[in-house]
């Protein structure tokens, strides 16, 4: 068998040698389009510990004192890896996916046990809220598991669920989980408030109030806040104003929007309408970080985007689409862990440590809003 | 890249040279180098001699190394093993479970770190549940599709497919090698052929109990009345009891008329073959089907108690089947939906004397022998969706191998409008089904808008549904594709254009992906915007989907308002409200929602069918009653018959090349009646139809009983005079058809010509050698390795005793049994040692602690070739200029030392000095040469004795001037006689002899 590029000519070593030469001494600007400077690749396609099979929900935080991660993928498998090692400490599989699987991970304090870490999922299409307090059993041959607590039933009077996909979970000043926000999406797209009612024995959840309508127009100008797939939302202090907020990925609407906790829009950044190039297109991951900017995992521009939560202003845009590493497919959630950008790379089954290209700011934590990054 | 190093590749250490035959010109030049030297660097000293010839001739070696395309070898030490474990039933579970733990077991010990594990499992199909990874380490069973059969060979297949480059390969066969389908060996000559040897884990297993029926003989045909006799050979490990109960027809029939209460017989089996026969009466004309079944029973102890013991451990082998052909005086099959339609041409028909039956579509036959008993076959206004793409293939098959006649009578439902177009059907029609080329037609757009189908094999179903789609178009009607591309976003893959000859659109087809939208709304408006700028009458979407991407009614509205339909198709919705999604969809819009579970795929291609029908209305014609106008062609399916009442509507088809021929013609030479012959059958189209609604001049036309009696009569097979008696039987792979031939009085029927033709189960047929061997007795043989059912049409031609020509035909219908996943009971271990042995395997022991699964004995390591010329080049490049620079410059330890311990300061003023000295001793030796470049350059490439010998570095040419002590001998000036004439040539010459002839003193010295 002949090796690929066989020698045409020696005077093509030489034309080479001097373009290699010269183009090593061109100076090279920042380049939107440029792969990703991937650092790590963790996971494969496949089903066993330690790969995924499309992987759609992600969440990154500390645990025992190294930073890890939990993902859920098409096999309906919570898998726990600790990212330092890339060993899975954990992995389960949740109680039911034939009708499919979860899309949602958040990782913050037990609802039973405000000392505990829990991943809640959003077990979109069994129509339920699931959480599992950490850590998590670990099996090669990992078995459908039931969750220390769960909540939801399908339909779409309050309180019930179409498809969720995401969770944000607040917490009191006694560090216990007060308030949960579920987002979902299906004919009920909307973001539901429920209020933890610890008069019961375990606790129940008690719907207060939603924010935003299923959006019937595709300009979304029949109510502020309408939603086309919310897929992601998160909770966040306002440094300027103090006010609590909640962040949200309109996804099919391609926009980024904020919200006061009682429903009052704030602002939207992008625009349904909007086909060019820099719009977001289908923004599914969002993660805020402590230097009020979040980062954005565009699922249809298979990119990630920083943006400044305050101005909407874009910091950067960064991948391409594509199958070799350095490039992206489908990704539907992003996180940091040190300097590194963190990108789950769904439709190519692994998640990607990648030098951003500018420096990052850790996870936002809050001690009323505790959600995806970072122990309590 | 992972290779193996072949005779023509040569491998010097971690090199391996891919044109190796350069390779001859390093000697060749080397020894040129070095003859070429003695002359060239005679001038160098000995030691610089020696170097500048070894630069030279490494520069030469690397040079000529990049033209011999040299590679650096990284060699593998990992091995990848794949697991094919064979999921099918006749495997038992505990064996299963068994199955996996070995695979546990045996990685202690003989899985390095770097070795990686795959899985495959096999049944019918093969499927891979792991990929080759470092991270797989047990068997998993996810989808594994259907268990009722064996196909080895296609693991195998894939095993090597997916078997990493980067990795020594193993395969382990864990099975009972009994295979329904493929061929293990042919797999086996493969894999070695890839080098990769095949280890086998037996599983072994043997039935203690166990009842097998071997298979089921009846006679191939018989008369109404006459009594066969049904034998049934069932095959029993042990005394075995049970009941033996016989259908016909699917209907079981009473084998025990002595008992009231039991219709089947109760048999007791002895161990070995048993061969049970029961007296069957033949009732009715046509093909019958007998399937024969046992039911074990607990035997029962000599004083009547039951033994408890069953006799049989599989059920799934206790069943035969048979067919036999019962001869019919000419029946017809009616096909009609309507009754109204099927009642005239059952009164043509009667009137005329011939026999026939009405059924509807839903009761069409589904077995050719079952079709072939019919003698003509009469389809009224029939639309191709009601009709299995096997039955539409059939009915193909019938005409053409069996010689079946078909009449096909039009209506809005039937031909093009009907969704024949592209189906096996319109092969055998004298019409094609397109519209003519030059006719301008309304057209129809089509977009197709795909989303994931979530299920096992979706992405298959979902292209046959596309390609089923786009054959029920026609070549005018526009059809597009959109579907949602992971990468590239939601797009056309096919952008709406003309159905054309279908090749470009079915490329696209088999590109699709099948990607998971998340919104209906990109890839909807992509549809419509599409659909309101086609040039199309009828404008149809049909979306394909579980119903869970986000969907905007605004859109639907506005399909709506430009009155194009959407027709929802949904594959397993996830819940009710994607049910909902896609229901609102097509009611919206005026379309229809089909809802298709896990177990309906194969109703969805028809339901295409059905949907382009919607935009294939374009093909009728309706307008003002003309008579079709009768062709000159002569035909005796229109004899007596000068002119025909008018039609009002009709569906249009274009006229067929070749053989066909169109009796009647209406608008723009349209044809309306057409006939030909297909293969050994006939066929008759007739576009319009034959009810009130396109024909109601023809209902009450008198000529209608003689025009349709002749067209029918004309297509049906002739049943003849004689009296066959046909028997088969089957010898291997292949089956002797037995005749025994009767004239009408009874006499034995001799020198008669047979042209018999076999219709196989793959739909093709083949012709049958039929002799005569013996009075009256003719015999032929066919091959019938293939299981399935095969039917002979046997045509005959013979000089009867008064001299007339007898003529007519017979059929007989073999069943080939299909291999049976439970026909064996013990394992082939035969057939697994010899796949071990093709593959340079080994038979794995039964202690997975021993079996050493990750073993390197007997592998070849694979090899990366990374290509290193460019590497080679550079260095050779490198050493040549080194080698300029060996003979130009010489660089001096010694000084380079004395320079350090003198210091730079020192040294720097010495060195102003020596260039000024050299400056001087340049201008010298011009005024003493002349301003004479050649002569300059001729003296460039001599080095003078002494300069070899000096320890200052040296000017490279002319004569230096230092005030040091030399070295040896004193030097000696360049210096022309003043009246020479100059001339660079003779200079050198004279430098060169000057330069020999001191090194030869020194040497003397």
């Amino acid at each position: 068998m002949m090796p690929k590029n066989p020698i045409p000519q020696l005077a093509r070593a030489a034309l080479l040698a001097i373009t290699c030469t010269l183009g090593a001494c061109a100076d090279k600007p920042h380049d939107e389009n440029a792969a990703l400077k991937t650092t790590r690749v963790l996971g494969e396609t496949g089903t066993q510990n330690g790969q995924f099979s499309y992987p759609r929900g992600m969440d990154i935080f500390d645990y025992n004192g190294s930073t890890h991660a939990i993902i859920v993928d098409k096999t309906a498998r919570l898998q726990l890896m600790n990212l330092e090692t890339g060993e899975v400490v954990g992995c389960i599989h949740t109680p039911k996916w034939d009708r499919g699987k979860p899309t949602g991970l958040t990782v913050a304090p037990s609802i039973l046990d405000a000392s505990t870490l829990a991943v809640y999922v959003a077990d979109t299409h069994e129509f339920r809220v699931l959480m599992y307090e950490l850590p998590l059993a670990n099996s090669t041959d990992p078995q459908p598991t039931e969750p220390d607590f769960q909540f939801g039933s399908f339909g779409e009077e309050p309180g019930q669920f179409i498809y969720p996909t995401d969770v944000a979970i607040a917490t009191n000043d006694a560090g216990e989980v007060s308030e949960v926000y579920v987002a979902e999406y299906g004919g009920n797209d909307r973001i539901n408030h429920f209020v933890v009612d610890r008069s019961t024995e375990p606790p129940t959840m008690a719907w207060k109030s939603q924010i935003g309508v299923p959006g019937e127009e595709i300009d979304g100008s029949d109510a502020p806040i309408a939603f086309a797939r919310p897929q992601s939302i998160e909770l966040w202090t306002n440094p300027t104003t103090n006010q609590h907020e909640i962040v949200f990925s309109d996804a099919s609407h391609h926009r980024i929007g904020r919200a006061t906790l009682d429903g009052q829009l704030i602002a939207w950044y992008g625009d349904p309408l909007d086909t060019s190039p820099e719009a977001f297109k289908f923004p599914y991951g969002l993660t805020i970080l402590e230097d009020h900017t979040a980062l954005v995992a565009e699922f249809g521009a298979n990119r990630i985007s920083r943006i400044d939560l305050e101005s909407g202003e874009v910091l950067f845009r960064y991948g391409v689409p594509g199958r070799s590493v350095g490039e992206l497919a489908q990704p539907w959630a992003v996180g940091v862990d040190g300097d590194q950008l963190v990108i789950l790379d769904s439709g190519n089954s692994r998640l990607q440590f990648c030098t951003p290209p500018t420096s990052l700011a850790p996870e936002y934590t809050h001690p009323m809003a505790v959600s995806s990054g970072g122990a309590p | 890249m992972m290779t193996q190093p072949t005779l023509a590749e040569l491998v010097l250490g971690p090199i391996q040279f891919q044109r190796e035959i350069y390779l001859v010109l390093v000697p060749a030049l080397a020894l040129l180098t070095i003859f070429i030297a003695r002359k060239s660097i005679s001038g160098l000293g000995k030691g610089s001699r020696l170097a500048a010839l070894i630069v030279r001739l490494l520069a030469i070696a690397l040079i000529v190394g990049a033209l011999a395309e040299p590679s650096i070898r990284d060699q593998s030490k990992d091995v990848g093993v794949t697991v094919i474990v064979d999921a099918s039933r006749s495997i038992p579970i505990g064996a299963q479970e068994q199955i996996d733990n070995y695979i546990i077991q045996s990685q202690d010990g003989s899985r390095k770190p770097d070795d990686q594990l795959g899985v495959i499992t096999v049944a019918e199909n093969a499927y891979s549940q792991a990929n080759v990874s470092r991270a797989t380490s047990r068997v998993e069973r996810q989808f594994i599709g259907g268990t009722d059969g064996t196909n080895l060979m296609s693991g195998v297949s894939l095993a090597i497919a997916s078997a990493p480059e980067s990795l020594a390969n193993r395969i382990v066969l864990i099975s009972d090698g009994n295979e329904t389908d493929g061929s293990l060996l042919r797999a086996a000559q493969a894999a070695k052929a890839q080098g990769i040897p095949i280890d086998i884990l037996p599983v072994e297993f043997a039935y203690a109990d166990e009842v097998i029926v071997e298979n089921v003989q009846v006679p191939a045909n018989a008369r109404v009345g006459e009594t066969i006799t049904l034998k049934v050979v069932i095959n029993s490990t042990q005394p075995a009891a049970g009941r033996l109960l016989i259908s016909q027809n699917g209907t079981l029939i009473d084998i025990n008329p002595a008992d009231e209460t039991e219709l089947g017989k109760i048999v007791e089996l002895n161990p070995g073959r048993n061969v049970l026969s029961v007296a069957i009466e033949i009732s009715r004309p046509g093909a019958i089907s007998y399937d024969a079944v046992f039911e074990p029973l607990t035997g029962l102890t000599a004083d009547g108690n039951s033994t408890g013991r069953l006799g049989d451990s599989i059920t799934e082998n206790n069943r035969g089947t048979a067919i036999t052909f019962v001869e019919s005086k000419g029946t017809v099959l009616i096909v009609a939906d309507d009754p109204n339609e099927a009642v005239r041409f059952e009164d043509v028909l009667a009137r005329a004397k011939v026999q026939s039956q009405r059924i509807t579509s839903s009761q069409f036959p589904t077995s050719l022998p079952e079709l072939a008993s019919y003698e003509g076959v009469v389809l009224l206004n029939q639309s191709a969706y009601s009709y299995s793409e096997a039955q539409q293939e059939l009915i193909r098959q019938y005409v053409k191998d069996t010689g079946g006649g078909l009449v096909m009578v039009g209506g809005p439902e039937s031909f093009g409008a009907g969704g024949w177009i592209g189906s096996p059907l319109a092969d055998a029609l004298p019409i094609r089904l397109d519209p003519p080329q030059k006719r301008q037609m309304p057209r129809g757009a089509l977009a197709l808008v795909i989303h994931s189908v979530e299920i096992p094999n979706g992405v298959y179903h979902g292209k046959e549904i596309c390609n089923a789609a786009v054959d029920a178009l026609s070549r005018l009607d526009l059809v597009g594709i959109i579907e949602f591309q992971g990468l590239g976003g939601t797009d056309w893959v096919y952008p709406l254009s003309p159905v054309g000859d279908r090749s470009a659109v079915k490329r696209a087809i088999q590109n699709l992906t099948f990607g998971d939208m998340p919104s209906f709304d990109p890839s909807l408006q992509l549809a419509l915007s599409g659909l309101q700028n086609a040039a199309a009458g009828q404008k149809h979407c049909i979306v394909i989907s579980d119903g869970d991407p986000s969907l905007s009614r605004s859109l639907l509205r506005q399909f709506q308002q430009s009155g194009i339909t959407i027709s929802a198709v949904g594959v397993n919705p996830h819940s009710p409200t994607d049910t909902n999604t896609l229901r609102t969809m097509a009611r919206m819009t005026g379309g229809t929602y089909y809802a298709v579970g896990n177990n309906a795929l194969a109703t969805l291609p028809q339901i295409f069918i059905k949907e382009a029908q919607t935009i294939r209305r374009a093909l009728i014609w309706e307008g003002e009653a003309f008579a079709p106008a009768r062709t000159g062609v002569p035909a005796e399916t229109m004899r007596g018959i000068s002119a025909v009442p008018p039609i009002e509507g009709y569906v249009v088809a274009a006229e067929r090349e070749g053989l066909s021929l169109v009796t009647l013609r209406g608008k723009e030479e349209d044809p309306i009646a057409a006939q030909w012959q297909y293969g050994l059958g006939r066929v008759v189209t007739f576009t319009s139809d034959a009810s009130t609604r396109w024909a109601s001049a023809w209902v009450a036309w008198p000529g209608f009983s003689q025009f349709w009696e002749q067209h029918i009569r004309w297509t049906m097979r002739p049943s003849g005079d004689a009296t066959l008696r046909v028997s088969t039987e089957n010898i291997g792979e292949k089956t002797r058809v037995i005749i025994e031939a009767f004239d009408p009085d009874g006499e034995r029927l001799n020198f008669a010509d047979f042209r018999a033709r076999t219709a196989t189960p793959d739909g093709e047929g083949i012709n049958v050698e039929v002799q005569q061997v013996g009075p009256g007795r003719y015999e032929g043989e066919f091959n019938s390795a293939d299981a399935g059912a095969y039917v002979v049409n046997l045509q005959y031609r013979a000089p009867g005793s008064d001299g007339n020509l007898i003529e007519g035909s017979a059929q007989a219908a073999v069943t080939r049994p299909f291999a049976d996943e439970f026909k064996a009971l013990e394992t082939n271990l035969p057939l697994l040692k010899q796949v071990a042995s093709i593959t340079g395997g080994r038979e794995l022991p039964a202690d997975p602690t021993l079996a050493d699964l990750w073993s390197r004995t007997g592998l070849d390591m694979p090899v990366a070739l990374t290509p290193a010329w460019l590497l080679f080049a550079i260095i050779g490049i490198g050493i040549f200029l080194l080698d300029v620079a060996v003979r130009r410059v010489r660089i001096d330890p010694a000084m380079i030392a004395a320079f350090v311990r003198r210091g730079a300061t020192k040294e720097t003023a010495k060195s102003e000095a020596s260039t000024e000295a050299m400056r001087m001793a340049r201008s010298r030796a011009q005024s003493r040469t002349g301003d004479d470049r050649k002569q300059q350059s001729s003296r460039k490439f001599e080095a003078s004795p002494e300069r070899a010998k000096s320890s200052e570095p040296v000017a490279l040419s002319g004569e230096e001037e230092s005030d040091k002590p030399t070295i040896g001998k004193p030097k000696k000036t360049v210096e022309k006689p003043k009246d020479e004439p100059i001339d660079s040539l003779s200079a050198l010459r004279a430098a060169k002899k000057r330069a020999r002839d001191d090194m030869n003193n020194n040497e003397n010295d």
